[in-house]
């Protein structure tokens, strides 16, 4: 009987999962078949979690397929899964249910680097109701080229306040990119290039004295 | 307190925070910090003429500027303008200004100018100001949480003006409120004059709201008051305006590093670069001179290796097309057949497994 137990839950499993891996499979043509039972049934856990709580699933399973490709084995896929489903849910959290699926990526990358939920707070309370993928990118390139978090965060929510478009963020990193290069500090290059972006922008509604045609006249 | 004593109070505070604000290295007080040297923009060049009422009497304003960026955070300006007021007075005039920024929410400005005018104006004037912005000064000071899209600003002036070497001063403090939506931009306007009053110094308030009529010409449409120039000999008063504005702008876009000459040490990192393409697509490029093979992998590509191919116009950059939607990949790169790694330029993550992938944006 000791064995009874073993088989049959194996066998319900196996069952479940002969339902449920094979659309994860068609939608990803994930060949999940090399993992192990329990591992695989972890991972659809984690999937249907994510699902359930309203989040994309499609980050998850990209990260199985990674996993797979890499040669990692199945109880550390499915436990890097499952990392990635709390840290998109805490993205989630702070950014509010509505954000895409690239800003809750961006999001959930941040945090790995040690942004904190509040400071991704600060980075929605910028922009309420807009794209912040590009500026979330743009903060894990200066944490991770060794920026004070804190100081990144204030440089990009200055940024997204002033309403600096997404484009103007790969261009800002670029340039901190090519300062830092060149032996700026990246605490420097991020200020100054910021400011110039925040320039650029308030450059139409920003004349030196007046606002409208021929207001500047001594 | 009473309401001017509490705007001349908020004026000094502003006058006050240029002060500190224009202390940190990088400053233009401070040279040597920061990247100074970059110039990021070929001068602009700006044409605007407008015709309008002032007070029921008919105006019509013609004026040119061109303004230059030297650096990441200075602005210098030349400006010619001429006015004329049916029945009154007629003016042309030269400024000079520059501006800084020194801080992200603090840009200290002046501008010195002259000019002849004729009717009920002075003949000759000097006059010279200086100030200071303050960029999204709600959020600054108060951490105010603005509507999406509304920059508001608080400008700190004082003006100093000569009438024939009779010179007037006077401080005056405004507040602008920007939203800008595509092609439309909403300005406001309202100031008030704090110290050196003239008898003519009610608060003044203006609006205008422009379009922009393809890449370089805007039209625009203001009213409201304006307040006086005394040195000018120019009363307090109404005024309602429509004008065209040419200007351009050729901000220099996100592009792959220039190749480098032999023997010299590059100037700018390899970076991975993606661009739009017209099919709806995009073509994702590397510089890498030396290499033999280059391949990608990552989210982008479902975690299966893409060669890239050297590109017909310069071999020593490497490039793919990829047809996948706009967002945020994970994605590694490999030279040579050597190891996978996060490409450079891009933000680096640890992929859980070991190894690291860096961040690509799509947008």
């Amino acid at each position: 009987m000791r064995h009874a137990f073993p088989t049959v839950r194996t066998v319900l499993v196996a069952a479940a999962l002969s339902i449920a891996l094979p659309a994860l499979s068609r939608a990803q043509a994930v060949d999940t078949t090399r993992l192990d039972v329990a591992s695989r049934a972890a991972i659809e856990r984690t999937i249907n979690a994510a699902r359930t709580a309203g989040l994309p699933v499609e980050p998850l399973r990209n990260k199985v397929i990674e996993g797979l490709s890499k040669g990692a084995d199945g109880p550390l896929i499915a436990k890097v899964v499952e990392q990635l489903r709390g840290r998109i849910e805490r993205a989630a959290t702070a950014l509010g249910r509505n954000t895409s699926t690239p800003d809750l990526v961006a999001a959930a990358a941040v945090l790995d680097l040690g942004v904190t939920d509040a400071q991704l707070r600060r980075v929605r309370t910028a922009r309420p109701d807009d794209a912040v993928a590009s500026a979330l990118v743009g903060l894990a390139f200066l944490v991770q080229t060794g920026a004070q978090t804190d100081g990144a965060i204030n440089v990009v929510c200055d940024m997204l306040i002033a309403r600096v478009p997404d484009a103007e963020f790969d261009r800002f990193r670029e340039s901190v990119a090519r300062d830092v290069y060149a032996g700026a500090s990246v605490t420097g290059a991020a200020r100054t290039r910021a400011e110039a972006a925040i320039l650029r922008v308030q450059r139409g509604g920003g004349r030196i004295d007046g606002i409208a045609p021929g207001a500047a006249l001594p | 307190m009473t309401a001017r004593a509490f705007v001349r109070a908020a004026w000094l505070l502003s006058l006050a925070a240029t002060a500190c604000a224009s202390a940190p290295a990088g400053s233009p007080w401070f040279p040597g910090g920061g990247n100074r040297a970059s110039r990021i923009r070929p001068p602009d060049f700006e044409a605007s003429t407008a015709a309008g009422v002032v007070d029921r009497a008919a105006e019509v304003r013609v004026d040119v500027a061109v303004e230059w960026q030297p650096t990441v955070d200075t602005t210098l300006s030349l400006r010619l303008a001429a006015a004329t007021v049916h029945g009154r007075d007629a003016w042309s005039g030269l400024l000079a200004g520059a501006h800084w920024s020194a801080g992200a929410r603090v840009r200290p400005w002046f501008e010195v100018g002259g000019g002849i005018g004729s009717g009920n104006g002075a003949s000759r004037v000097l006059r010279a100001a200086a100030g200071v912005k303050t960029g999204h000064f709600g959020f600054a000071m108060n951490n105010v949480r603005w509507r999406d899209g509304l920059v508001p600003r608080l400008d700190s002036v004082i003006r100093t003006g000569a009438d024939q070497l009779n010179w007037r001063n006077y401080g005056e403090a405004e507040v602008t409120t920007v939203f800008q939506s595509g092609q439309f931009r909403f300005e406001a306007v309202g100031g008030v004059r704090v110290f050196g009053r003239s008898g003519e110094d009610n608060p003044w308030a203006s609006a205008m709201l422009a379009a922009g009529l393809g890449r370089l010409f805007e039209l625009q449409a203001a009213a409201g008051t304006r307040p006086a120039r005394p040195e000018l000999g120019q009363p307090a008063g109404s005024f309602a305006q429509i004008g065209l504005a040419l200007r351009t702008s050729k901000p220099a876009p996100p592009g792959l590093p220039p190749a480098q000459p032999p023997g010299q040490p590059p100037v700018a990192p390899p970076a991975l670069h993606a661009t739009p393409t017209s099919g709806g697509g995009w073509n994702v490029a590397i510089r890498i001179p030396s290499a033999r093979s280059v391949e990608i992998n990552g989210d982008i590509t479902g975690w299966a290796p893409l060669e890239l191919r050297r590109s017909k116009q310069d071999a020593t950059i490497w490039i793919v097309r990829l047809d996948v939607d706009a967002g945020v990949y994970l994605v590694a790169l490999r030279v040579d057949g050597g190891a996978w790694s996060a490409p450079p330029g891009l933000p680096v993550v640890p992929d859980g497994f070991g190894g690291r992938a860096g961040l690509l944006t799509l947008n």
